[in-house]
């Protein structure tokens, strides 16, 4: 056990993808590449490495930036040593695909319809991209492209474009990505002024966590310390499925909007049932300073915000559920790819489209994997297990219970509205850590 | 209620919505009086949480058993959910302090103990805000522990496993509510809607088993 005590946040070397809050609205794109060529693999994080930012230098301002995380095929493909990778956690040693039956990534969320080439061996480096606009975006991206046109041993595998429109709503319609977490010694500000700071050691190696100790880090230390854990995740959203089971369980739209935001524990704009239990508040959900400062400690019984919707499931905050939320929490960050559905529309038109998810994180089985497997694809949590996440859950034919006086309303028959068409896990390491990657002379 | 163990829980087995965990651990020679006391103090500190903090441990129940005239000590719960992916909240919410209590009159606690004794615990009495902090750095090295020392259950039966403690508590509010209807004059005639019909049915019978019974 790693006794070692908190010491400040190295805000230098933590690359500025994993902790600061990306542009509003954005557009961006993922690029996974294959190192056929680990001196070509080290050659490529040569020249991306000065196109990061680390957080201490990171400019909101700034209209492009760079992320750049690795699978543990491609600290492999790298050359990394075996007694490093022999320090990596199991889980993310085996990939997101080899833990699928443990993530509810079953059905047709299975590997074995995962698009090409995700969950396989090949995606070895994930960059990531985000500008303030589409063409700044691809100019961006042409620059990331310019770093490995001259290298044939790395090769471009994997390409998906993604976007946060200006109102900030996924696919389904609702306002997305409102609560973040406060992380001590960033100095960045969370999203809810009435939650607790949460130790750096949850989300940068290296450092104290919730549970009072310094996980262990990767080794050699310069690689694994001020790194962290990505798992992306490409979720297809069967919008047209979703409308037409709320217009099967509502008699009109207001009532369909009044369970949709049951099913999400936010009305659209953002606002939350905690605060407007019974009518949408745009105004309310557009503010940032007030859209997600609530607690549920006064909701028992979820009258306001149900237990088992998706966004009390995904942070109880005060509430009482079994286990500690502090030890599960991530930063999550969301963008939305594909075609939006035009409003109205109930046929499905067989466009690919969802939300490429992203979560940051230390510990990838304490967080998210915990979050996959007991928070959305289980209810016993909050004393209910027949029930699943009403929205994200991966299982056909769920229930859903809302609270309401006189008598509480149970939905049934919930068919599966996302379904994960691959991803995997990568680590993101701290610039000094990807140096010792691109220096490596094994 | 259906009880068939379906799969297994990290090391243990689980049983509807119940998992177990049994812990086997050999007392120092001369300890088996403070293990016992200190093993009541541990199921006491558990019997002495807020409910809702209780609520918060999954913790079903635990039971500390000294046994082969002393020389070894049975560690058991059973847990809603399970225990694998929940230890580390549980530990957190009931404190590193009171399994240390016993543990340290283990052969196998003592590397815990040593480590206590490193980090400069000793200097502070049990239950002082520092102890606890330190004490919270043992976390990870409890569970390992724990985890190292558990045996697998050959085969789990638990009657209850069907339901969560927040549905019992439900399903007993909702009785108590069903008894005070039947207890009104009026009751027999507003039960005749057809929408009570469920009701009606169980009216007449006696006051139900106690909660997840029913069905045995």
């Amino acid at each position: 056990m790693t006794t070692q005590d908190s010491t400040e946040l190295e805000l230098g070397d933590i690359q500025a993808g994993a902790l600061m809050p990306r542009p509003h609205p954005y557009a961006g794109a993922y690029l996974a590449l294959r190192i056929d060529d680990r001196n070509a693999g080290r050659e490529l994080l040569r020249r991306l490495i000065p196109l990061l930012d680390p957080v201490d230098k990171f400019d909101p301002a700034r209209p492009v930036s760079l992320a750049v995380a690795v699978s543990f095929a491609g600290l492999q493909a790298l050359g990394v040593p075996e007694e490093s990778l022999a320090t990596f956690p199991a889980v993310f040693q085996q990939g997101m695909a080899a833990r699928a039956a443990d993530l509810g990534d079953v059905g047709d969320s299975a590997p074995e319809h995962w698009e090409a080439p995700l969950g396989s061996k090949d995606i070895h480096l994930v960059v990531t991209a985000l500008a303030r606009d589409t063409s700044l975006m691809e100019s961006l991206v042409l620059l990331a492209e310019d770093a490995i046109r001259d290298l044939p041993g790395v090769a471009p595998i994997w390409h998906l474009e993604v976007h946060v429109a200006a109102d900030g709503r996924e696919q389904f319609g609702f306002s997305d990505g409102i609560s973040q977490p406060t992380v001590e010694g960033t100095g960045i500000l969370g999203s809810n002024p009435l939650e607790t700071p949460l130790k750096a050691g949850e989300f940068v190696l290296g450092y104290e966590d919730e549970t009072g100790v310094v996980a262990p880090v990767p080794q050699p230390e310069v690689l694994g310390r001020n790194g962290t854990y990505v798992a992306f995740r490409k979720l297809h959203q069967r919008v047209a499925a979703f409308r037409q089971y709320l217009a099967e369980q509502a008699a009109d739209q207001a009532e369909q909007d009044w369970l949709a935001a049951k099913m999400v524990g936010r009305w659209q704009s953002g606002a939350p049932l905690a605060l407007c239990p019974d009518k949408d508040d745009p105004e309310l959900g557009a503010d940032p300073e007030r859209n997600n400062a609530f607690m549920y400690g006064d909701d028992p019984r979820g009258l306001k915000c149900p237990m088992s919707s998706h966004a009390r499931r995904m942070n109880a905050r005060d509430a009482v559920i079994t286990g500690q939320v502090q030890l599960h929490r991530m930063i999550r960050r969301g963008t939305n790819y594909g075609p939006s559905l035009p409003p109205g529309v109930l046929e499905d038109d067989g466009a690919d489209r969802g939300l490429m998810f992203a979560f940051v994180g230390a510990h990838l089985d304490r967080q998210f994997e915990f979050v996959q497997r007991q928070w959305i694809n289980d209810g016993k949590f909050i004393g209910a297990p027949a029930e699943t996440d009403p929205l994200i859950g991966g299982f056909e034919n769920r229930e859903f219970t809302v609270p309401k006086r006189p008598i509480r309303r149970r939905v049934q028959g919930i068919p599966n509205f996302v379904v994960n068409r691959g991803g995997e896990y990568c680590f993101m390491p701290g610039l000094r850590g990807l140096r010792w990657l691109a220096d490596l002379d094994t | 209620m259906t009880t068939a163990i379906t799969k297994k829980s990290g090391k243990g087995i689980t049983d509807g919505v119940i998992s177990e965990l049994a812990t086997f651990w050999d007392v120092l020679p001369g300890r088996a009086e403070e293990v016992s006391a200190a093993s009541k103090r541990m199921t006491d500190a558990i019997h002495g949480l807020d409910p809702a903090v209780s609520a918060a441990t999954g913790l079903r129940d635990a039971r500390m058993v000294v046994f082969s005239e002393g020389r070894q000590l049975l560690f058991a719960t059973t847990f809603e959910t399970e225990w694998d992916h929940y230890i580390d909240d549980a530990i957190l919410v009931v404190g590193v302090g009171v399994f240390l209590d016993w543990m340290q009159h283990t052969v196998q606690g003592q590397e815990i103990v040593a480590w206590a004794k490193e980090s400069g615990a000793e200097k502070f009495a049990q239950g002082d805000p520092e102890w606890e902090a330190i004490m919270r750095k043992a976390t990870s090295q409890l569970k390992a522990l724990l985890q190292k020392n558990q045996s697998p259950a050959a085969g789990y039966f638990n009657a209850l496993s069907g339901l969560t403690l927040p549905q019992f508590d439900r399903q007993q509010r909702v009785n108590q509510a069903f008894e005070q209807v039947l207890d009104d004059p009026a009751a027999a005639e507003a039960l005749q809607q057809s929408a009570l019909k469920p009701l009606l049915e169980l009216a007449g019978a006696a006051p139900p088993p106690p909660p997840g019974t029913a069905q045995l």
